[in-house]
């Protein structure tokens, strides 16, 4: 018995040494119940010593996800992690540095390089008009001159049925790489915060007319106090149309010797968990932890399937960090 | 250091010298001291303690009233005084009726020592 592909997809960080190879993963009953089981573990440990954070915001203790407003908040983390780089030839971001830059004014908001203007719709409801700079050109920034028609990372499974195997061989260099534009998104964001869960909608569209294209993303996240420090658990899932994930994980007929391979549109989930530990008034011990199933398919040029981009050499992408952090203000 | 002293010493005494914002309508004319409340958060119901005093040259009818709830009432004087314990939450609306009438009005408001606080929209740390 296989499972679909979108449920394995969740699994994958449960998997025992999945590795980097787990282009088309396919699992037996008997490990998804496995799997089932930690997952199911893992949030019971987590839930059960643990005591939820109410996010109102009118008790001064509650650190998270609150901010005083008029005053900027800078804080900074010194600790050792990395993000990865799915793409071939990419290289991973050192993480040794971390900053956390934030400023609420009554409505003007900056946050983390994204800026927005947000209305109270409701107690617990509030809509913003955001934007901030798309984060997919970041993974091309960190890349080298790498052959990407390898036979290793063509599996002759794939997820639609057999493919084509590629043998070729072709440099796409830096330069060419670097055709991927940076783009500046505009969009709205919907938050509703929920007792113990907040959860966010964003709609996102290029509104710089780089990649002419949108993308969604819903969040949920919920935070929990306990004697162990504060946890942060998030799930999001982002919808990218087929526009975004062309123009960046596409080739053209000159980057793809002759053959043009088109991105398609991708759902791609994630979660990610945070922890902090307060220390004194200012210092925290603080880690961060992220994973993200990327979904990059491209159609095969003759028209029998569907490949992950030749450009990736990794499905997911993750993140982690684990150190010190400072509040200057 | 010993300036130092003398300074918040004539601060204290100016502070507490200076007569308290008088508000007139007309001849009538009142003061009201304090008119904020200083709470840990601006959401807290907070206790005011505040004094009211009014003078009219002509003897007149009046009555002091805090969220339509009436304190108190003179009949045919020049002059008036009160003092009341006032349980505020956000704000309350002090009034002076004549005949019905409101003559004067005065906002009671709670401050916060803390800063405001909002809820944040994007995630911490999230620049990685």
């Amino acid at each position: 018995m296989t499972i679909p592909r979108p449920i394995c997809e969740t699994m994958l960080f449960l998997l025992p040494g999945s590795g980097h190879d787990a282009k088309v993963p396919t699992f037996t009953a008997a490990q998804a119940q496995i799997m089932m089981l930690r997952a199911l573990y893992f949030i019971l440990v987590v839930l059960g010593v643990t005591t939820p954070v109410h996010a109102d915001c009118t008790d001064s203790k509650t650190q998270e996800p609150c901010v005083a407003t008029d005053q900027w908040q800078i804080n900074l983390a010194i600790g050792a992690g990395f993000r990865s780089n799915p793409l071939y030839g990419g290289h991973n971001f050192p993480l040794w540095l971390m900053p956390d830059i934030s400023y609420y004014g009554e409505h003007w908001f900056f946050d983390n390089a994204t800026l927005g203007y947000s209305w109270q719709l409701h107690d617990d409801i509030q809509l913003s008009l955001v934007s901030r700079l798309n984060e997919e050109k970041g993974y091309f920034h960190r890349r080298s001159a790498v052959n990407l028609f390898e036979p290793q990372f063509i599996s002759s499974m794939g997820v639609a049925g057999p493919v084509q195997k590629v043998a070729m061989k072709q440099e796409l260099s830096v330069a060419e790489a670097d055709k991927r534009p940076l783009a500046l998104d505009g969009g709205l964001q919907l938050d509703w915060f929920l007792p113990g869960l907040q959860l966010k909608l964003n709609w996102w569209h290029d509104i710089s007319q780089q990649y002419d294209g949108q993308h969604l993303r819903l969040a949920a996240s919920s935070g929990w106090q306990s004697q162990f420090g504060h946890w942060q658990l998030g799930v999001a899932l982002a919808w990218k149309d087929q526009h975004l994930m062309n123009t960046y994980y596409g080739l053209n007929a000159s980057e793809g010797e002759g053959l043009e391979y088109r991105a398609l549109a991708s759902w791609q989930p994630e979660i990610s968990l945070h922890w902090q530990y307060p220390l004194t008034e200012r210092w925290q011990l603080l880690s961060v932890w992220r994973h993200r199933w990327l979904n990059t398919d491209v159609e095969v040029p003759a028209g029998i399937g569907r490949i992950q981009s030749p450009l990736l050499q990794e499905s997911t992408a993750h993140s982690w960090f684990i150190g010190f952090s400072y509040r200057f203000l | 250091m010993r300036s130092a002293l003398w300074l918040i010493l004539l601060v204290h005494t100016v502070a507490q010298a200076a007569p308290a914002d008088a508000q007139c309508d007309q001849t009538l004319c009142w003061q009201i001291a304090p008119v904020v409340c200083i709470a840990n958060q601006k959401s807290d119901s907070c206790q005011l303690d505040f004094r009211l005093s009014w003078q009219h040259p002509e003897p007149i009818s009046l009555c002091a009233e805090l969220e339509g709830l009436s304190l108190h009432c003179w009949q045919q004087q020049t002059s008036g005084e009160l003092s009341y314990q006032a349980q505020i939450e956000g704000s309350a609306q002090l009034l002076l009726r004549s005949d019905g009438h409101p003559r004067l009005s005065r906002e009671l408001s709670v401050l916060s020592r803390q800063p405001a606080r909002k809820r944040r929209l994007v995630a911490p740390w999230s620049v990685f």
